[in-house]
């Protein structure tokens, strides 16, 4: 399987680290434990279908990926920078 | 039996001696076993995997379910080689499998003569009681007897390798549709591989006698691969196989690298995996003639008409002398007329059609089926209604299977084509992939170079070039598909499955038990399974099983085809995972120095780390440790400390990054200075300490743990990059561009100026500072922080200079009577200290856990602020770091085990907590240890229980703060 | 008067196995550059006026003489040959790396079969070709593959795992050559 890295080009999976939803680029504001806190961190969805994940080109550049996917069909929609992502 | 003036495919000018079971045989340069072994009217081969039925070959390529042999001899026999594909080579050594004392002779073959008791379910129903006759009796038994061959006991020592391939188009298989399909993508640029099973190209061209462009099919083929050769944009692979299509144009293929040569050279690979990458493929992969099930239809001498072809055109061999033919259409004639045509007798051909055209010098038997075959080792007689018929060999045609494996193995299943009668490929059940040709269904040849062309045009649309316009070249038109025969009705055994032993009655059994869903016929009959995965059967047993449900074939539906199309060796799957190529080893620069000083290395993560120095007279690794110990307390010791991560942080926003990623405050930090920080995950659980040093304005070098090293860089990186992504902070490893070396003990200073040239006294490099120096005019850093408690150093210096350094300071140390230290005394020395490594901060707890929760800055948000302030994270219950000592000085303490309150029974409900860290105390002169027990630091001074259940050890201890030496840090300062 | 020997991570490895070569190079400086969140072109205009080549965008290396640049993941390359002038550094932020890489040179013909053998990434000269620069594994190792204006492939890979890389490389190198050399 391959993940077109939007800095190296379509690259073999085994570069690549998967972290989970892209919920975690939304950290809360505030240090104060909350509801949002326990969203952030605990409450993912897991759906039959489009998927918004967070990935690393570890084995590669090292940059922080939006990889958005089909978890039914393994089809990559579309690969973002993270740090564009995020601003 | 060879036929003169026949056999494209084999060299007779070139006579290759081989081996079959000890006996000594010649064939022909381009023979395979099979062949050969055909040519020489060896018809037994095999014995079957459950009955140890004798069989002969069947088929011509990698689907022979039969003729399995093991190739090679002690360590290194490979078995399970399907003898259709073995290609000859002088001094092969073949044997058959499953068959003891003799193939002639077969112990075993008892399992056919009690075979009504071996039906489908047989396991499960028989062997469910008495119960302890499982493990004891049966399971024993049947390991025994099943199974497909004997892998040698030895480690496998055979060289594999694996390796990587990019394409725009794949083109599995090359027989018309795959050299056309090849040639067409070709022609318009696109970088094409073609892969082939076979040793050739050419396919069925190869098998058949029938002419293409107006000359001998296999001739334009090799004319073919000759033009594709020589185009710079084609890579041929022959002898590999596509074994899997994965996701996004990834497919596996099995290429047989070193099997069929001799070679003096011990790297020459056996096989070579491949990973290829296509942006488009044309499945090409043909179809294979299906037999037909009919009773004892698996005698050696039973044939498929197809592979009776070949062997005939391309070996030049018959499978007899006095063949029948047995078929559903146009293919049985086509066998006769070809085996006629090379001189062999034909006198009978089985037709199932009424209207079976006749055939001169041969009884055609119109509407007829054959329903029984006679002679055990080899073919003597078919039964065809009455009449019994004296042959030495049978053809059968059963109609063609597409071979749709491929399109399956992403989850599409294949769907039924009433105008093929069988299964083809779904549309798009594998993305980028277009099948053609056979494998769909179509099998005329003209029908498959123009589908091949078809396949092309449309990859070509898909990699973005554009088809040229090419001539179709002239060939055999017209290809009927007959109504099919899956089975012959009958009293006695029909085989279906001929690899997994499975017979008629064993799916109508299934059925009649209610396994009547294809998925549950699979696995009641085990049709269709392991190797084989039902090449020859699927379609056939589906048929039975429909009948015997009243149901079609497309309601039955199909089981599917998994990955690998043919069985792969896993060391082939494992190329270069072997012993040390199993994971990178890491080496610092003073591993030779420390090895040729007798350490033992150990490994942390990937690195390999000293774990003691052991000196004359030290007969125990506790001798060496106990010293080493004493040495950092009294004199000087040293260490490699290479392998703690260190991260190169630099940017306007540095600082304020640091006060984000550390739970105590950075910002505040000065150059010249380092500071302790522990890390947290967003979960407010520790994540990793490490000390931090300013090196300038907005430049900081981290150092985190050797374990957490990787983790960490790529936490900094996610934080960095997607929580505060307009920061300027830059951040690259630094880890492997300095050796540091640690040096510890109350003389290190005084041996340290020895060696620097620069004044490092406690007024200019105080505890926790850090300065640049040099040594012997080389720029290094020299950072005045203890792992150890004792005054402590680490000096760094690029790693060029480290094995020259570690040197220097090792003989400078033992100038003042100090040494190189290890692990072992490195653990000892933080243990009495205190200090935490991972052994405490293993995920589970909190800077409240280890007594750190003030070290948590008030004053600002970090990563893992919020979740720390938890309730459930501060309560005082939690267990949290103690520090323990035996009450009896002998007294044993081992990590792991756990600890109650003493009077407890020492069961898993009256738990309070564990021992994470151990080692023996050479200044206490006992074992000491770390662990976390509920409300720990409120119970300094009782006595609790620790318990070992594995290791059978129980010590009463007393738990004490977890510092055990100068607890006010004297010494360091000092 | 204290003395310390530098000591390169290969010895000055070169074998030769078949048609390929494999040889550690010496490169006396090497930095990591980094342009930062604000942008490269006054870094890039330092480097060129330094060393006539600019800040290599993804992928990309350009070498003059023994002086190179190649990129090396997002807003971030590396200068090799070539300390980093005052006017770079004022521009970018730069690291020293010299120590922390070892650098291998593979060439002759059937060098890209060879490497085949170990990292994943696409070859062809259409997606890796002269002047281009992957990010990489090299087995399990992390890696800089360099295809240089000569044809020859720069092989970086972390200074402590710089033998077992070889050794991979090796024993791929090996089977290539065995494979060439199979008998028919």
């Amino acid at each position: 399987m391959l993940i077109n890295c939007p800095f190296c080009g379509p690259r073999d999976l085994r570069e690549f680290s998967i972290r989970g939803a892209d919920v975690a680029l939304d950290r809360p504001e505030g240090t104060e434990w909350s509801e949002a806190w326990q969203d952030y961190l605990h409450l993912r969805e897991n759906p039959a279908g489009v998927s918004q994940e967070l990935w690393q080109h570890t084995g590669g550049c090292g940059a922080w990926l939006v990889v958005t996917r089909d978890t039914r069909t393994h089809e990559i929609i579309s690969v973002r920078s993270a740090r564009e992502a995020a601003t | 039996m060879r036929i003169p003036g026949l056999g494209h495919g084999i060299d007779r000018n070139r006579k290759v001696g081989f081996s079959f079971n000890h006996r000594r045989l010649t064939g022909f340069g381009g023979d395979t076993v099979a062949s050969a072994l055909l040519a020489k009217d060896i018809k037994l081969v095999a014995r079957s995997f459950k009955y140890h039925r004798p069989r002969g070959v069947m088929a011509l390529g990698s689907e022979e379910p039969n003729a399995l042999i093991t190739v090679g001899t002690g360590d290194a026999a490979m078995p399970n080689l399907r003898a259709t594909q073995v290609e000859l080579m002088a001094g092969l050594k073949t044997r058959s499998q499953n068959a003891w004392p003799s193939i002639e002779a077969d112990f075993l073959a008892v399992n056919d003569f009690v075979s009504p008791f071996l039906s489908a379910g047989f396991y499960y129903k028989t062997f469910m009681w008495p119960r302890g006759f499982w493990e004891k009796l049966y399971e024993p038994f049947i390991r025994r007897a099943a199974g497909l061959g004997k892998l040698p006991m030895a480690h496998d020592l055979t060289p594999h390798e694996k390796a990587f391939a990019h394409c725009d188009v794949l083109v599995i298989g090359s027989g018309p549709t795959g050299l056309i399909a090849a040639w067409a993508a070709a022609e318009a640029g696109a970088d094409v591989i073609l892969c082939e099973e076979d040793t050739m190209l050419g396919g069925r061209l190869l098998h058949e006698n029938e002419e293409v462009d107006g000359t001998a099919g296999h001739l334009w083929a090799a004319d073919m691969s000759e033009r594709l050769a020589a185009m710079p944009n084609v890579r041929i692979m022959t002898r590999t196989t596509v074994t899997g299509a994965y996701d996004t144009g990834v497919y596996g293929a099995l290429e047989r690298v070193g099997r069929h040569v001799f070679s003096p050279d011990e790297a020459l690979p056996m096989e070579c995996f491949w990973r290829i990458t296509a942006r488009a493929t044309v499945l090409a992969a043909g179809a294979l003639e299906r037999p037909i099930a009919f009773e004892n239809n698996d005698r050696p001498g039973i044939l498929l008409s197809a592979a009776t072809r070949g062997y005939l055109h391309r070996y030049g061999v018959a499978p007899g002398s006095r063949v029948a033919v047995f078929g559903t259409g146009p293919d049985a004639h086509r066998t006769a007329r070809d085996l006629k045509a090379a001189g062999v007798e034909v006198p009978y051909l089985v037709d199932t059609r009424s209207d079976a055209p006749a055939l001169e010098d041969t009884e055609v038997i119109s509407g007829a089926r054959v329903t029984g075959t006679r002679g055990r080792k080899a073919l003597r007689s078919i039964t065809v209604g009455a009449r019994k018929l004296e042959v030495d060999a049978l053809a059968v045609a059963g109609g063609w299977t597409p071979s749709v494996h491929l399109t399956c193995h992403m989850n599409h299943r294949p769907v039924w084509d009433e105008g093929v009668q069988a299964f083809v490929p779904a549309e798009g059940a594998v993305p980028g992939m277009v099948p053609a040709g056979a494998c769909r269904g179509v099998y005329s040849t003209a029908g498959c170079l123009q589908d091949g062309l078809r396949a092309a045009s449309d990859v070509l649309d898909m990699v973005g070039l554009t088809p040229l316009s090419l001539a179709l070249p002239a060939a055999e038109n017209g290809a009927e598909v007959p109504t099919p025969l899956w089975h012959v009705p009958g009293q006695g055994r029909a085989w279906l499955d001929f690899q997994n032993d499975v017979t008629v009655k064993d799916v109508k059994l299934a059925a009649a038990e209610n396994y009547a869903s294809v998925e549950h016929m699979k696995r009641y009959t085990t049709q269709g399974m392991a190797p084989d995965q039902g090449k020859n059967s699927n379609l056939n047993a589906l048929a039975v099983l429909a009948e015997a449900t009243g149901r079609s074939i497309p309601e039955t539906g199909t089981t599917t085809f998994r990955p690998p199309y043919v069985p792969v060796a896993l060391g082939a799957i494992g190329a270069g995972a072997r012993g040390a190529g199993f994971a990178p080893r890491r080496l610092t620069t003073s591993d030779p120095d420390s090895r040729a000083m007798g350490a033992p290395m150990i490994e942390a993560g990937l690195w390999f780390r000293p774990s003691y120095f052991p000196r004359s007279g030290e007969t125990h690794w506790r001798d060496s440790c106990d010293r080493e110990v004493k040495m950092v307390r009294e004199t000087v010791g040293v260490t490699d400390v290479s392998t703690l991560g260190k991260i190169d942080i630099q940017g306007a926003d540095a600082a304020r990054f640091l006060d984000l990623v550390y739970a105590n405050k950075f910002s505040t930090l000065k150059p010249g200075k380092a500071r302790y920080g522990l890390m947290l995950r967003e979960d407010g659980h520790v994540m990793d300490d490490g000390t931090t040093a300013c090196l300038g304005d907005g430049h900081y070098m981290m150092t985190t743990t050797t374990a957490a090293a990787g983790p960490v860089m790529s936490h900094l990186e996610f934080v960095a990059q997607c929580l505060v992504p307009d920061w300027d902070v830059h951040l690259i490893s630094a880890t492997e561009q300095w050796a540091q070396f640690a040096v510890a003990g109350p003389m290190a200073r005084a041996m340290l100026e020895t060696l620097v040239d620069d004044a490092i006294d406690d007024a200019t490099l105080p505890f926790m500072g850090w300065m640049d120096v040099t040594v012997g005019g080389v720029a290094g850093r020299l950072f005045r922080i203890s792992f150890s408690g004792e005054m402590g150093f680490e000096i760094a210096v690029p790693a060029r200079y480290g094995a020259s350094l570690f040197r220097l300071l090792i003989a400078q140390a033992g100038a003042f009577g100090g040494g190189a230290y290890g692990m072992e005394a490195l653990n000892v020395l933080r243990i009495e200290k205190g200090f935490i490594t991972h052994s405490e901060i293993h995920g589970r707890v909190t800077a409240f856990d280890v007594g750190m929760e003030g070290m948590v800055s008030k004053k600002k948000d970090c990563i893992g602020f919020a979740a720390s302030r938890r309730e459930g994270l501060l309560r005082d219950d939690r267990e949290r770091l103690i520090g323990l000592k035996p009450v009896a000085k002998d007294g044993q303490l081992l990590a792991g085990a756990h600890l109650f309150t003493q009077g407890d029974k020492p069961i898993r409900v009256n738990d309070q907590g564990y021992v994470t860290s151990v080692g023996y105390s050479p200044s206490l002169g006992c074992m000491i240890g770390l662990g976390f027990l509920r409300s720990g630091p409120d119970r300094i001074g009782e006595r609790v229980r620790m318990v070992d259940h594995l290791r059978k050890v129980t010590t009463e201890v007393e738990i004490c703060a977890p510092v055990f030496l100068d607890p006010e840090g004297e010494r360091a300062r000092g | 008067m204290v003395k310390l020997v530098p000591q390169s991570p290969l010895g000055d490895l070169d074998v030769t196995v078949g048609t390929v070569r494999l040889r550690e190079e010496q490169i006396d400086s090497i930095w990591s550059l980094s342009a930062g969140t604000g942008g490269g072109s006054a870094l890039s205009a330092a480097l060129v006026d330094q060393t006539g080549l600019p800040f290599p965008d993804p992928g990309e290396l350009y070498e003059d003489g023994d002086v190179s640049t190649c990129w090396t993941g997002p807003q971030q390359a590396f200068l090799l040959g070539a300390a980093p002038s005052g006017a770079v550094l004022a521009a970018g932020v730069a690291t020293p790396q010299t120590d922390a890489w070892a650098v291998m040179r593979l060439s002759g013909a059937d060098s890209a079969d060879v490497l085949a053998r170990l990292v994943a990434v696409d070859l062809r000269p259409q997606r890796l070709g002269p002047g281009h620069v992957a990010r990489c594994q090299l087995g399990h190792m992390a890696c800089i593959l360099g295809h240089l204006e000569d044809g020859s492939w720069r092989i970086m890979v972390f200074r402590s795992m710089a033998k077992h890389a070889a050794e991979e490389i090796r024993h791929a190198m090996d089977g290539v050559a065995a494979r060439a050399a199979r008998p028919n």
